[in-house]
């Protein structure tokens, strides 16, 4: 059942559905560079995001500012990122594929009940002030954290790619990802450059957590619990491993989310629509939208 | 008599155990990830307490309808699966459940969100059971499906499905058909989760779809990879112990998650074959023991030889 | 393998019959279980707090025929089956005489069957849905009924508010369900229309889509059932979006939790919502309970969780002091019971169908002096009776 479309709505939900986009591709990148370079999927990674989310909000309620808030967060979640690639996956990658999966499992289970345990069951909130608040252009609503999602989004991937492009470990971190045998051959630092990966991956992912945060504001120790297997499909839509086409598909996935749950009457959930795009996907193209045969 | 609580606990230990060995037929002897074992369970117990709560037949005549549905949705689900492998299968599988969780909740034919409530208890003899009888009959159901696997283990298709697991394409050079035989590890997995389903549903005998959702199948496939994948002591030492050891931590209360998930991360980094996989330390331990130990009978023997 | 499993089996009974306790003579056990870990561990953390309070004053007070009550509890994580092994475990092991607070309805409802058939009186605190009172004899409630809280909402806005055109919301569970029922079954006999109409998941957080279509289809007001944190978010994103309060905002039932307090903050303002208790009320009882709680708990925001149970567990500790230190005098007590002051202070009628007719009240958050208040207090026995909701559940 098509509804009647007004064009004012219809821009409205364009704006909700690239925040919406944005958000899942923070997490969603960080996912696809990880699974590049060890073929690992990652489910802890939903906890570096909630992780993200408390670290803001202590640094915020110790500081008051949100710059000191979102850089300590993202700092503390890349080392921790780039911790549990040195003790958990390192030693795991010789032994079979499911072994890392169900440490991944583990570790997101203690990473969510330690937030518990840490800062208590109740839900928290994180009210920045200075992004309370929204401006109209020409019937839009669109609210300062929208415009902090979006455009933080896209300078983070700017300078991500810039990164990956055109630096030394860029190219480090690309070879890796193309073959690590070869890589190592070539003389590159092969544990360096992972490291580095896990550590830029959960930095963009506590920055998504505290945007979330800030969104919705309301961090609870269950938020990652969406985006540990939405952060999947994303990376098997996109094309496993594809930096490029797991963005992509994260914002494919917020504008359908956000149009399917509008104008039909499909009856499912949000995340049913999703799950049922990602099998539909991984039938007709099983090697993902960007991805290579 | 025995203790209803100690009961309950049996019982689920059964039930957990029998669904932890369907998921070891598809991914441990067949060797294809699945995430999604609650998909097959929720259709066995779905299907039961359809058939048992809207019509007249009773636990035992909906019982094959529903082993049927789940064998049938293992197939359905394994086609798909044909075509890719690995991680994509895994991701897939998870997909899956999500598609059926989601159905189930918007479609009110099943109950909706609220599920199947008053469902009867299993009957025997005309009469319905009490939960010491239904122990033994999960206990029956437990013993038959160790049985089958460890027959199939043994079979010409366990060997199939070893050389799947093994190298599929080495497998296909030798004539062994590998997309029939997945196909086999589906229905007769899925099969196995839907009788766990069933014997869970006229037990709980309240079903909601969240009882068959992705928690649920991460469950079942840590119970296996803990005790031992492939193996069939290890799913059901994984299902048993799991599912006593949250009664067992109750004295930690507040950390139990805490201690569960760390037990998974330090098993995986120093024994990722499980408790009970062949090779693992504590099967090794045994296996010491037990040459010591014969080495013992058999020195006490030759003393009684020659006195 | 099948001889690892006898040989194991007899090593678990060794366990957990060690673990069965002495049989004492004092102090009186009673049973709580609920969600103390995991992801709704607020609500069950709340209630014990109530309960515990109850307990300590109670005790203080010289407790039951001289003995004291002891309180014992266990997590079930919100889990179903862990409920069931639970409350088996309470009953059969611990021998409690009574059970307290329930948990979460999606868990009760599965526990409340085998509590029922072992013959051990419990009283729910904060389960909602019908069913799990509806056909279980020794299950009582200290709770509304979901779906009066629907009625009541819709009933106000019709009659003292006058709107016409609704859309309503409802959270895809046993609780969400039934509110959303209430409310959509009051507006159809009272006259209403419904534009629009969406369930969403206990999970959900983004609203902003759904509340972008209500914003065009210039709905009065919006009914929204649901958990805290999933009210909060659907407030903050349609105030955003303007969409409330141009529709005046209702929401079903947690009003009163941390939640809001802090989760909507700025943007909730003239919000109403249902209250099943109301703690900011001049009553004497009411005063001293809240100064006991910030006392005990340094805290001055109480939830209906640990309200609601600090009432449960003195209802049952009053029926142990009329009918008796048993099971079955509980019940009967229990059953027997026809009026009960909760801590509002108010004298609730107590029906046949093992259900109070708690009183409702409408609170209405403002803004400016962050508080919740009082709007209206519903005592009307035609709105707040919980029995023609029963036809609705099996």
């Amino acid at each position: 059942m098509i509804e009647s479309i007004s064009l004012s709505v219809l821009g409205q939900q364009l704006v909700n559905a690239l925040a919406l986009g944005s958000i899942y591709a923070m997490i969603a990148v960080g996912l696809a560079m990880i699974y590049g370079v060890l073929r690992v999927l990652h489910i802890a990674h939903a906890g570096i995001y909630t992780a993200g989310a408390y670290l803001g909000l202590y640094f915020y309620n110790l500081t008051g500012k949100l710059v000191i808030a979102v850089v300590g967060a993202m700092l503390i979640a890349g080392i921790l990122g780039a911790l549990i690639e040195r003790f958990v996956y390192r030693p795991m990658l010789p032994k079979p594929r499911i072994v890392a999966l169900i440490a991944s499992i583990g570790l997101f289970i203690c990473l969510s009940d330690l937030f518990r345990i840490l800062a208590g069951p109740h839900q928290l909130t994180l009210d920045v002030a200075a992004l309370a608040g929204h401006f109209t252009l020409t019937g839009l609503t669109i609210s300062r954290v929208d415009i902090l999602i979006v455009g933080g989004t896209a300078a983070l991937f700017a300078g991500l790619w810039l990164l990956i492009r055109h630096t030394a470990l860029g190219f480090a971190i690309r070879a890796v990802a193309q073959d690590i045998e070869t890589a190592k051959v070539m003389g590159i630092d092969v544990d360096r450059s992972v490291q580095a990966v896990f550590f830029l991956g959960s930095a963009i992912a506590a920055f998504g957590g505290i945007m979330v945060a800030i969104l919705y504001n309301a961090i609870y120790t269950s938020m990652g619990d969406v985006v540990a297997y939405k952060g999947l499909a994303l990376i098997v839509i996109g094309g496993f491993g594809s930096m490029m086409g797991a963005v992509l598909a994260s914002f494919l996935l917020g504008i359908t989310e956000t149009a399917l749950t509008t104008y039909t009457q499909i009856p499912l959930s949000r995340d049913g629509i999703a799950m049922l795009l990602l099998v539909i996907l991984i039938l007709v193209r099983p090697q993902g939208l960007l991805g290579k045969e | 008599m025995l203790d209803a609580y100690v009961v309950t606990i049996l019982i689920l230990m059964g039930i957990w155990s029998i669904i932890a060995l369907g998921l070891n037929v598809i991914t441990g002897l067949a060797g294809q990830f699945n995430l999604g074992i609650g998909v097959y369970m929720g259709t066995g117990a779905y299907v039961s307490a359809m058939l048992t709560t809207e019509t007249d037949l009773g636990f035992w005549q909906a019982l094959p309808f529903a082993l049927a549905a789940s064998a049938f949705m293992g197939l359905l689900t394994g086609l798909p699966a044909l075509r890719v492998r690995e991680d994509s299968l895994a991701v897939l599988t998870i997909g899956f459940v999500f598609v059926f969780e989601s159905l189930l909740v918007y479609l009110p034919y099943f109950g909706g969100p609220v599920g199947i409530s008053r469902i009867p208890r299993a009957t025997f003899g005309g009469a319905p059971v009490s939960n010491e009888i239904y122990l033994l009959i999960v206990i029956g159901a437990l013993a038959l499906s160790i049985a089958v696997c460890l027959y199939l283990r043994r079979s010409w298709m366990g060997l199939a499905w070893e050389s799947i697991r093994e190298n599929e394409l080495a497998a296909n050079v030798i004539g062994i058909h590998p997309a029939r035989f997945k196909l086999y590890a589906f229905t007769l997995g899925a099969a196995l989760a839907g009788l766990g389903g069933v014997l869970y549903a006229h037990f709980i005998r309240y079903v909601t779809p969240y009882d068959f959702g992705f928690i649920p199948s991460i469950y079942v496939l840590v119970m296996v990879v803990l005790g031992g994948l492939g193996t069939v002591r290890g799913p059901v030492f994984g299902a048993c112990f799991l599912t006593l050891l949250p009664e067992l931590f109750r004295f930690v209360q507040d950390y139990r998650n805490l201690i569960y998930g760390l037990t998974l991360v330090l098993l995986m980094l120093y024994e990722p074959r499980g408790f009970l996989g062949s090779g693992s330390f504590v099967v090794r331990a045994a296996q010491t023991c037990g040459a010591a130990l014969r080495a013992i009978l058999a020195s006490k023997r030759s003393y009684a030889a020659n006195p | 393998m099948q001889v690892r499993v006898r040989t194991t089996l007899p090593a678990i009974f060794v366990f957990l019959g060690l673990s069965w306790p002495a049989l004492a003579q004092e102090p009186i056990k009673l049973g709580f279980f609920g969600p103390l870990t995991d992801r709704f561990a607020a609500l069950g953390i709340d209630a014990k707090k109530g309960t515990d309070l109850a307990l300590k004053q109670a005790n203080a007070a010289g407790g039951v025929q001289g003995r004291k009550i002891e309180l014992i509890s266990y997590d079930d994580r919100g889990n179903r089956t862990e409920a069931v092994a639970v409350a088996r475990k309470l009953i059969e092991q611990d021998k409690v005489v009574a059970i307290v607070g329930g948990s979460l309805s999606l868990t009760s409802i599965a526990a409340a069957p085998v509590i029922s058939e072992a013959k051990v009186p419990m009283v729910a605190s904060y389960s909602n849905a019908v069913g799990v009172v509806k056909g279980n004899d020794y299950v009582f409630r200290w709770a509304s009924v979901a779906d009066v809280q629907g009625w009541i909402m819709a009933h106000h806005a019709m009659q003292e508010r006058g709107y016409k055109r609704f859309a309503l919301l409802a959270q895809d569970e046993e609780y969400g369900r039934g509110i959303i029922n209430g409310a959509e079954k009051g507006l159809a006999k009272l006259g209403g229309e419904v534009v629009y109409k969406k369930a969403f998941a206990p999970t959900e957080r983004e609203f902003r889509a759904i509340m972008t279509e209500i914003k065009n289809l210039n709905v009065d007001a919006v009914l929204m059932s649901g958990f805290g944190p999933a009210l909060t978010a659907a407030g903050r994103q349609g105030y955003e979006l303007g969409t409330l309060p141009k529709a005046q905002f209702y929401v079903g039932c947690d009003l009163n939790q941390i939640d809001w307090f802090k989760g909507i903050g700025e943007y909730g303002d003239g919000t109403i919502g249902t209250l099943e208790v109301i703690t900011p009320t001049d009553h004497p009882f009411t005063k001293d309970f809240m100064a006991a709680y910030k006392n005990e708990y340094n805290e001055t925001i109480i939830t209906h969780e640990a309200a609601l149970a600090y009432d449960t567990t003195r209802l049952i500790i009053d029926a142990m002091k009329r009918g008796g230190v048993d099971r079955e005098g509980v019940r009967k007590a229990l059953g027997e019971t026809k009026s009960f002051m909760n801590l509002s202070g108010v004298n609730v009628a107590y029906t046949e169908l093992r259900e109070p007719q708690l009183p409702i009240a409408l609170g209405i958050w403002d803004k400016s002096l962050h508080e919740i208040k009082l709007l209206k207090f519903v005592q009307d026995k035609e709105l707040i009776d919980p029995r023609p909701w029963y036809q609705y559940y099996k």
